[in-house]
């Protein structure tokens, strides 16, 4: 076997040796990823299906088929029929967002082609909540209009759409937050792994041993990223049981190693960079909310502006979220090709390998000095 | 030689010794000043996050092409135009337009085609809407927000609330002064409560929470851990006793907590457009008090039972997923059902949504949250005070 081989071969045991006796780093990296999972899955709820009470004190076909416009509304409303003082206590409560009530008359009025008045009562703490309510609701009834074909309407939306079908937001949430989550977790393990041993003072004897450092680092780095995407399956498991599927498989599981790979050479760069593990991994951690501004996890990053827009192209995670979205359901998030995605998530490995070799030379010289 | 031998001095009373102890940990604090400042950052971490969530809650970026020139094309444009809360709306001709939707610079283009007003005044007009669905989430807005603008093309009849008493419930039968509407409905609407409070302020009350907890928790914690670990404990045990120690510490560390949830309390009144009304002011920082006082009593808890390094990683996944699980994010009203037993039951979730109803609410505050959260508090204190066999 080459000294490189061995080299490598003696960190991956080391590291390997290290998690199993401690475990609770990769405790920590499930965690994490499952943590930043569970609260984007969070915030996809608050975008649509708001729970809306409707009392309907006609029970009329005209009362019925609203209600059905309403139910079939841009996804906005998760009805529940019920009285009027349950539905005002549930309100309070703070059980609802709103409540919609079709009045005793309802039916009759439009019968007569009169105009019944529809009562909508928000809870409008929430501006969030409250304005889709405010939206959705004139959005039921211009299309309950259309369906009755009323004499006075004079304009209608023709929509054409770019996809036939629509990705549910907690499906595309949780592809993009899965792949970011993969991305951070790598690089925290191998930020990890990669500042263990200068952290623990081994670094002055390692640099005098012949089997070169870089691959004992190598070897534990990638031992790392292993656990690192043992981790992660719990996280990967949390999607299928929030009932999301990938359209192509094969492609997603690529693109998803694709991001441990971007993650682990720049965290193992940090790593290598930084005195302190704990500073490497604070960096990372600190790092997280600026991905998820500009890595197109929460919508295409352009349609935040051009400065956004912008920014993205220096976000590791804008290229490969883009490319786990393609795979998983056809979306195109960025206005680049899939191919270029895949040059810049390379580009972002090949500079997280070169910093990490400037890094090593750094601490090579601090260390013999 | 007749040498007096002094006087044995009194044994200090409780509190003295309490008081003591407290100077001892503070010490130990601030030799740590790194550590100290690694308890912010669980909350610090959730505020970005919460503050880039809110960029995403803002219009939509939209081309609008207009290629009639007439009255009812003029007026549908400016029916377009007027909506602000809901577009970012951008006026260009049709090739600009499909080369902004190409480069996803708009999520979509409305086209106002030649022909309009001729076909309006024929009570058969289209406005086109190209919509990129690549995210339902800005799809189903843009969809929503353009019905309701052809709608007041036809005249659909809004009235917003304007009553002085907020909170009315529905009238009995429909209104005998409503407009007539070609949609055969007119909306009225009944806002519950006279404020409104944007996303971010409405937020940032979870973050008090986390940054209380913080330090509460995580804080009382990681010092009993390392007491214990290093053997300091039974020095300061040896002559303080086991339940000053802890009252010591839990006394701190409740300190702590409760100092930073008002920081985060003040962040969030002082937030401009907060909304905040601050009817329950007095409520708001007792709940805090309270879940100060419960986070320390956890924290001495899992600091006797758990090691440094396992609390360092276990302690903060323990704050963060209290909160996410009491309501921060998500409200509980969004959850299935039994995430919101889970929420309602959260002593985190409960102090936040004290928070949320003291600073933004006029109406009377819940009596649920506070018997939740004081149950939990005596819990928690009661256990970490029993007497331990040393």
């Amino acid at each position: 076997m080459t000294p490189r081989a061995l080299a490598l071969r003696a960190g991956a045991q080391a590291e390997a040796q290290a998690l199993v006796r401690a475990p609770l780093a990769v405790v920590a990296l499930t965690l994490g990823a499952l943590l930043l999972l569970v609260a984007l899955l969070l915030f996809a709820r608050t975008g649509s299906e708001a729970p809306v009470a409707l009392v309907d004190e006609d029970h009329s076909a005209e009362s019925q088929a609203f209600t059905d416009e309403l139910a079939h509304c841009h996804h906005a409303f998760a009805l529940r029929r019920l009285e009027r003082s349950a539905a005002a206590a549930a309100l309070a409560a703070g059980a609802l967002t709103g409540t919609i009530t079709l009045p005793h008359g309802f039916g009759a009025t439009l019968a007569q082609g009169g105009t019944a008045a529809v009562t909508l009562t928000i809870d409008n703490i929430d501006q969030d909540l409250s304005e889709d309510l405010r939206r959705s609701l004139p959005s039921a009834v211009v299309a309950f209009g259309l369906a009755r074909h009323l004499p006075g309407i004079t304009c209608r939306l023709e929509e054409h759409d770019r996809y036939a079908r629509d990705t549910d937001y907690i499906a595309y949430l949780g592809i993009s937050g899965a792949t970011l989550g993969k991305l951070l977790v790598a690089a925290a393990a191998a930020a990890l792994a990669a500042g263990r041993d200068r952290e623990d003072g081994l670094w002055r004897l390692l640099t005098l041993a012949p089997a070169p450092l870089g691959w004992m680092i190598a070897g534990r780095v990638l031992v790392a990223l292993l656990a690192a995407a043992g981790a992660t399956v719990v996280a990967d498991l949390t999607l299928v049981v929030a009932g999301v599927h990938v359209d192509a498989p094969g492609r997603w599981v690529a693109t998803q190693l694709l991001a441990g790979a971007v993650g682990g050479s720049l965290g193992a760069a940090l790593g290598l960079a930084c005195r302190h593990t704990l500073t490497a991994v604070s960096a990372v951690l600190l790092a997280m909310p600026a991905l998820l501004a500009c890595s197109n996890t929460l919508e295409p990053q352009r349609f935040d502006g051009p400065a956004i827009g912008a920014l993205a192209h220096l976000s590791p995670g804008a290229a490969v979220v883009a490319l786990s979205e393609a795979a998983a359901h056809h979306l195109r998030v960025t206005a680049e090709g899939l191919g270029l995605e895949v040059l810049q998530g390379v580009a972002w490995i090949a500079l997280g390998l070169l910093a990490c070799r400037w890094a090593l030379a750094r601490a090579r010289q601090g260390a013999t000095a | 030689m007749n040498r007096r031998w002094p006087e044995p001095a009194r044994s200090p009373t409780t509190l003295r010794r309490i008081w003591l102890v407290l100077q001892v940990e503070l010490a130990a604090w601030r030799a740590r000043p790194l550590a100290l400042a690694g308890l912010l950052l669980p909350p610090v971490l959730l505020g970005i996050v919460l503050a880039v969530l809110a960029l995403n809650v803002t219009q939509e970026p939209v081309a609008l092409v207009v290629e009639d020139q007439g009255a009812p094309a003029r007026r549908m444009a400016a029916i377009l135009a007027a909506d602000t809360d809901a577009y970012t709306l951008r006026v260009t001709d049709a090739a600009q337009a499909r080369r902004l939707a190409e480069a996803q610079a708009v999520a979509a283009v409305i086209t106002i085609p030649a022909g309009f007003s001729a076909a309006a005044r024929a009570g058969h007009a289209v406005v086109r809407l190209d919509l990129d669905n690549v995210d339902i989430d800005v799809a189903d807005d843009c969809r929503r927000s353009l019905d309701r603008s052809v709608g007041a093309f036809d005249g659909l009849a809004i009235a917003p609330d304007t009553d002085d008493a907020p909170g009315t419930t529905d009238r009995d039968g429909p209104l005998a002064s409503t407009a007539p509407s070609p949609y055969g409905i007119a909306i009225e609407e009944h806002d519950l409560h006279r404020t409104t409070v944007g996303f971010l302020p409405f937020e940032l009350a979870s973050v008090a929470a986390v940054a209380a907890l913080s330090l509460a928790l995580i804080g009382t914690a990681l010092a009993t851990a390392i007491g214990r670990t290093r053997g300091t404990d039974r020095l300061v045990q040896a002559a303080a006793g086991a339940r000053v120690l802890r009252s010591a510490r839990l006394l701190l560390g409740a300190g702590m907590g409760w100092l930073s949830w008002c920081c985060g309390i003040l962040v969030v009144v002082l937030l401009p457009e907060s909304g905040a009304v601050a009817t329950h002011l007095g409520v708001v920082v007792l709940a805090g008090a309270v879940l100060a006082v419960a986070g320390a009593g956890a924290g001495v808890l899992l600091g006797s039972w758990l090691r440094p390094r396992t609390l360092a990683v276990v302690a903060p996944a323990l704050v963060l997923g209290l909160v996410f699980a009491g309501g921060s994010v998500a409200p509980p009203s969004l959850l299935p059902a039994p995430a919101r037993w889970l929420a309602f039951l959260d002593p985190a979730g409960a102090a936040v949504q004290l928070a949320r109803e003291g600073l933004f609410y006029q109406s009377a505050i819940a009596l649920a949250p506070g018997a939740v959260l004081g149950a939990w508090t005596v819990a928690l204190l009661g256990i970490a005070l029993l007497p331990r066999r040393s």
